[in-house]
């Protein structure tokens, strides 16, 4: 009892060592514990949250939509414990793409964490962090074919177990990627069919996700499921064909009846314009008659009158002529026939009064006879003259009369001839009417037929619809995750043994210094008759003292505080709940045990070897080590040009092997961790930048809504529009391989352009030549070649998801370091598969707009998604980030193992070297002397334990590399030049650090130590 | 003015409440080239008076004159500088450098100073000359110790303070070495300081300097002091 007593009283007088013995156990069990605990921690956090949040196992959508009847047949699974139907709605808002969802109550719950679920149909609820509550969210009215409410107001946030991550995935609007997602009650949907169908394997939520237990259990379904699959698929494409046939046979029908309805009309209208047309032909040619009618009858009466003018003229110009030869004028006639008739009476009564036989009688009735003659002439003229008068008066009437009668007709005519050119212009607007409805009727008619002829070949070609079977590793969110929390455990593993081992190493160090001090005390209590057993117990109960408190503090900081740390990182790309650490009972123990053992053995090594002396022994002083000269000494060209100091140096630096071999293999243990920390840090950095700035340069994969057989004009020009050239065509397919017992996913990928293929991949061989594909074989790339074991020339086996086999060989190999490809020309493809169209287009985009640019060849329907390299990369940054921080823990627990190594080493160093010390103080070494004499060797041992440890570094750093790689990445195992001078300046600058500190422990050393006995 | 002068020092102890009196009001004076021996048993402070005359401690009260300056001003530099080029010192469990050869011991002590002897020869003085090349652990206790004496010659110091220079030897070698001690002193006019419990050695110096209880008991000066072959061990 008293020894154990006299161990306590030793705890508090020796508080440094001891805390320094419980800082190493802690530091050790801590980093052991911890990072190994981290990653299961983690997957147990987000079991429990898919746990209560009911994750679907499986999801199946199909490319035609799903049907009551598949849900029923899904349900009569055995291994089927929930399916829920369910349907979600993809569309851009304010401008990103958003999935929404139907609530479901049973699968996939939602977390809410602000606000309340959906009580009615015009509300929603949000990812938490995009939309505030009660803001209004309006979408495009093309969602009216989906969605009964186009408006709704946000009642409350959540988070979905569907989306842990912040890359979401890929979406069918906008640039391709899928922005957020969005809830709202199932009612809304209008659609006739189920979108997708969830679905929970039965005992799946008793195991914990992403463990071999889970994946037996799901695998169970997953296999009824892919029976299940043609079945349902044949069924709905059935289904599917017998609409379509359907519609297009009512279709035809429809036209049929319309034609013959229309082509009567058509006709009808079509006689009555001909009639039409010929009524007015007729009334024309009325008319023109009409027209020379009249016109002759003009003739006609123009000549007549003109020939009964004539005859008046002529008449008249007799009576002027014959007036003339009377020599009067018309007028004058009367009075001359007056005058006649006077000289005609004077002249008979003259003939009265003369004798009849006289001569002048004779003359006298001859005057008579001429003048009676010349006034019957008068009279006869003066007839004809009336008669002449007369007739031009009714000559003149007959002129009017005509003109009258002429005009009548004229006017009739004209009247007639403008109905005419009325009934013209109404025919041709007749006419033109009638074609112009009869060709928008062939033309409807055409389109109805086209349609239908369309739709026939449609169906013809109706591919059947595909299921597609999801599991929860389709959702990258959930493999991200695993990926991040292995990767941690991969790197993980192997330092906490290494860790364990200088820690160890140390204790071992400190217990030996402890009981070379105390070996009077052993010595004493030897010959006291105390035995052997119950003096080493009392030295290892002080151990244990000191290991139990160090172990309690390391595993609470291993399992409640380590992994929060590691966690951290998580949170700002994951949406996940708080980290649940475990106290895992089973791994304490058997930390605790092996912890107890190895101090216990530790410490009774130590013990045991003082106890081959006799206690007699024990109690002198243990004799100075004997002084030695040392292999340099032996070359005088270098020991006599050394200055004394440097020669005290060096020969104390043999002084003591152990310790020489203690402090270079702690320092050396730190810088190799150190080293090894930054070395990962470089190459998972170095790997991104040399996958997606030197080999695959591509900026983003344009994938075609329809697989084409090259570049067509369209793309071209869309393409060309958006300042995107030199874009080349590829095939990229997912096609799985076999490698060490494991299946393997590759992707294959020919292209359109070998020769230009340079500005989007660039190949080289594994010492950096470039290299070209040709027709006689593929170029696949490093991390593949290696799984299979295959060189160039060889041959090698990859299936399809239909399981079929391919037989390719192997040209030549790729630098690569994420994912499998194998890289082909398009006639070596067509050669192995048959055919060739391409499915993407892999370009590179002319400015920074790349969004812009996305989102304008996205709205051309062109296009399935866009796959931004830039997503590629962010992906991969996450999972880096999750290492780098694990690197950084590494950093920081390799930090302090250095500095409680260095420290425990130089005050190690120190106490045995007290009274030496104390000695040169008295002889008046300053206290910069004094330090320098003890840091020289220190630093000198440890700069070369750092030299030693980059060595070791680099072996670890590769070591842990190859062992945290997985199948799809390839890590770049240089070292950069930066790493090795951070390395070497931390430590150094603890090494300073300790020094600093033992330097005040040096400048409290008592002189007058140097007085007292050696014990 | 003597070469040393001790007036009333002092050295006080505070262990918290109590406070103890290691040496009170302790006098004396010593001249240049005197072999003065400090007698007195354990505990009566003659240790003290040795440490605060070496520059390791420093006294409570009190002025210590060494050589016309007064040490007991002095802060932790000066002291240190004090110790380097103005004393020797001899310590009882010799404190050599194991690691280090006696000559290497000697020059350890002798780098440090402005104006040292030289190494082999003061090694020589001490009749160790052909041992020079040997590590501590192959020289016996005596030879150990005339290395120790020879690394305080070596410096030239002004003052050669030996704490029990013979304890740790038996009385052959002890005699040796204190023979050692006496003719350095009368030879190179060394100003020699040895403390010890023995009485019998008390008779080859020039003064002695009784101190009991933390206070001189008496101090004598020897006229005719013995030769070390000559007194009774």
């Amino acid at each position: 009892m008293l020894l154990l007593k006299n161990s306590f009283i030793k705890i508090r007088k020796s508080l440094g060592r001891f805390f320094s013995l419980i800082f190493i156990v802690a530091l050790g069990s801590a980093f052991f514990s911890g990072i190994r605990e981290t990653s299961q921690d983690m997957i147990k956090t987000m079991d429990n949250y898919y746990d209560e949040t009911s994750l679907m196992d499986y999801k199946i959508v199909s490319t035609m939509g799903l049907t009551e009847d598949d849900v029923n047949s899904l349900k009569e699974l055995s291994h089927a414990y929930k399916v829920v139907p369910s349907y979600s709605y993809e569309t851009l808002i304010d401008g990103n793409s958003t999935k929404i969802y139907a609530i479901t109550e049973e699968i996939n719950k939602v977390k809410l964490i602000e606000g309340r679920m959906p009580t009615k149909n015009n509300e929603i609820i949000v990812e938490d962090g995009t939309y505030q509550i009660n803001d209004t969210i309006t979408l495009d009215s093309s969602a009216k074919d989906t969605l009964k409410n186009t408006t709704y107001t946000v009642v409350g946030t959540i988070r979905s177990p569907l989306y842990i991550y912040e890359n979401k995935g890929i979406s069918t609007v906008g640039d391709g990627k899928l922005d957020t997602f969005m809830y709202i009650p199932e009612d809304n949907f209008t659609i006739d069919y189920y979108t997708e169908i969830y679905l929970i394997a039965s005992n799946s939520t008793d195991k914990i996700s992403y463990l071999d237990d889970y994946l037996e259990v799901t695998k169970l379904l997953e296999d009824e499921l892919k029976n299940l699959k043609p079945i349902r698929e044949t069924a709905r494409y059935e289904e599917i064909l017998k609409e379509a046939m359907q519609e297009i046979y009512d279709a035809e029908e429809e036209l049929q009846t319309k034609k013959a309805e229309n082509d009567q009309k058509f006709l009808d209208a079509l006689e009555e314009i001909e009639t039409n047309e010929q009524k007015l032909n007729d009334a024309k040619v009325a008319y023109q008659n009409g027209v020379n009618t009249l016109n002759s009858t003009k003739q006609e009466m123009e000549t007549t009158f003109a020939n009964e003018k004539a005859k008046i003229e002529e008449g008249r110009k007799q009576i002027t002529s014959t007036l003339d030869k009377y020599g009067i004028k018309e007028n004058q006639i009367d009075t001359t026939i007056s005058t006649l008739d006077n000289q005609i009476n004077s002249l008979n009564q003259l003939l009265n009064t003369l004798d009849p036989s006289s001569e002048q009688y004779l003359q006298v009735q001859e005057q008579i006879t001429t003048l009676t003659t010349s006034k019957e002439g008068l009279n006869q003229l003066k007839t004809s003259i009336n008669t002449l008068n007369q007739g031009e008066e009714e000559l003149e009437q007959g002129i009017a009369t005509w003109e009258k009668e002429y005009q009548t007709n004229k006017n009739t005519l004209d009247n007639s001839y403008q109905d005419i050119l009325m009934g013209e212009q109404e025919l041709a607007k007749g006419k033109e009417e009638y074609n112009t409805n009869y060709q928008t009727y062939q033309e409807e008619i055409q389109k109805a037929n086209d349609e239908i002829a369309k739709a026939k070949e449609e169906v013809q070609n109706l591919e059947k619809p595909v299921w597609y079977l999801l599991d929860r590793e389709d959702n990258s969110g959930y493999t991200t995750f695993y990926e991040s929390a292995t990767k941690v455990d991969s790197i993980a593993s192997v330092f906490p043994v290494f860790f364990i081992l200088v820690a160890l190493l140390m204790c071992m160090n400190t217990m030996t210094r402890m009981i070379d001090e105390e070996r009077g005390e052993i010595g004493l209590f030897t010959s006291l008759g105390i035995s052997k057993g119950k003096i080493i117990f009392s030295y290892i109960f002080y151990v244990l003292i000191a290991t139990t408190i160090g172990l309690i503090l390391g595993l609470l900081v291993g399992y409640y505080i380590v992994p929060h740390f590691l966690f951290g990182v998580y949170t700002s790309s994951f949406t996940i709940p708080s980290l649940i650490t475990y106290f895992n009972l089973k791994a304490s123990i058997i930390i605790i045990i092996v912890c107890f053992l190895t101090m216990s053995i530790v410490t009774y090594i130590a013990t045991n070897r003082d106890f081959k002396y006799m206690p007699s022994s024990l109690l002198r002083p243990i004799a100075p080590k004997m002084g030695r000269k040392v292999l340099l000494e032996k070359i005088p060209l270098i020991w006599n040009h050394l200055s004394f100091i440097w020669k005290v140096t060096i020969r104390n630096l043999f002084r003591y092997k152990k310790r020489i071999i203690m402090t270079i293999i702690g320092i050396s243990g730190c810088t190799a961790l150190l080293l090894t920390g930054f070395g990962i840090k470089d190459s998972v950095n170095s790997l991104l930048d040399k996958q997606f700035k030197e080999i695959q340069t591509y900026e983003a994969l344009l994938f075609l809504e329809e697989s084409k057989e090259g570049p067509t004009p369209e793309i071209t020009e869309l393409l060309s529009q958006n300042n995107i050239t030199k874009e080349i065509y590829t095939n990229m397919e997912s096609y799985t391989f076999k490698a060490q017992n494991k299946t393997l996913d590759v992707y294959v990928m020919a292209f359109s352009d070998i020769t230009n293929i340079n500005n989007y991949l660039i190949l080289k061989d594994l010492e950096g030549n470039n290299i070209t594909l040709d027709d006689y074989g593929v170029i696949i790339t490093q991390k593949m070649a290696e799984l299979l074991g295959v060189q160039k020339g060889d041959t090698f086996q990859i299936r399809n998801s239909n399981n079929e086999l391919f037989i390719l060989k192997v040209s030549n190999i790729a630098q690569n370091y994420v994912n499998n490809y194998i890289y082909m020309t398009p006639s070596y493809y067509e050669k192995i598969f048959s055919s060739t169209t391409y499915n993407a287009i892999m370009i590179n985009f002319p400015d920074d707009n790349i969004e812009e640019i996305g989102n304008n060849l996205m709205n051309s329907n062109n296009f399935s998604s866009i796959q931004y390299t830039k997503d590629n990369m962010a992906i991969f940054e996450d999972i880096i980030d999750g290492m780098n921080d694990i690197v950084y823990l590494i950093i920081g627990f390799s930090t302090f193992l250095a500095i409680t190594v260095l420290y425990n080493l130089t005050t190690i160093n120190i106490s045995e070297r007290k009274r030496e010390i104390a000695s040169l103080k008295v002889l008046g070494f300053h206290d910069n002397e004094v330090s320098t004499y003890v840091y020289r060797e220190t630093i000198i041992l440890t700069i070369f334990g750092i030299i030693l440890g980059i060595g070791l570094g680099l072996s670890l750093n590769l070591f842990v590399l190859t062992v945290a790689e997985t199948d799809e990445i390839l890590f770049v195992k240089d070292v950069h030049f930066l790493s090795y001078i951070y390395t070497f300046i931390i430590m150094l600058l603890f090494t300073v650090l300790v020094q600093f500190i033992t330097y005040f422990i040096l400048k409290k050393i008592n002189m007058i130590d140097s007085l007292k006995s050696v014990e | 003015m003597a070469f040393i002068e001790v007036k009333n020092i002092s050295k006080i102890y505070n262990m918290g409440e109590v406070s103890i009196k290691a040496i009170e009001n302790v006098s004396f004076s010593i001249e240049k080239g005197e072999l003065v021996v400090i007698l007195g048993p354990s505990g009566a402070g003659k240790t003290t008076v040795l440490n605060i005359l070496g520059g390791m401690d420093t006294a409570t009260k009190g002025s210590i004159i060494i050589d016309g300056k007064d040490i007991s001003k002095y802060n932790r530099k000066q002291l240190t500088d004090y110790r380097r080029y103005d004393i020797g010192f001899v310590f009882q469990f010799y404190n050599l450098v194991g690691n280090l050869t006696a000559i290497e011991n000697v020059s350890l002590a002798s780098q440090i100073c402005k104006n040292p002897m030289d190494s082999l020869t003061t090694l020589d003085k001490v009749g160790l000359k052909d041992r020079k090349d040997h590590f501590p652990a192959q020289l016996s206790g005596g030879e150990q110790q005339r290395v120790s004496i020879a690394r305080a010659l070596a410096k030239n110091p002004k003052l050669l303070l030996c704490d029990e220079p013979t304890g740790a030897l038996d009385s052959k070698t002890g005699r040796m070495i204190l023979e050692l001690l006496q003719d350095t002193c009368h030879k190179m006019n060394m100003t020699t300081i040895i403390i010890t419990h023995n009485a019998i050695i008390s008779e080859i110096a020039d003064k002695v300097i009784k101190i009991k209880n933390g206070h001189i008991d008496d101090i004598i000066i020897n006229k005719t002091p013995k030769l070390v072959k000559d007194i009774d061990w």
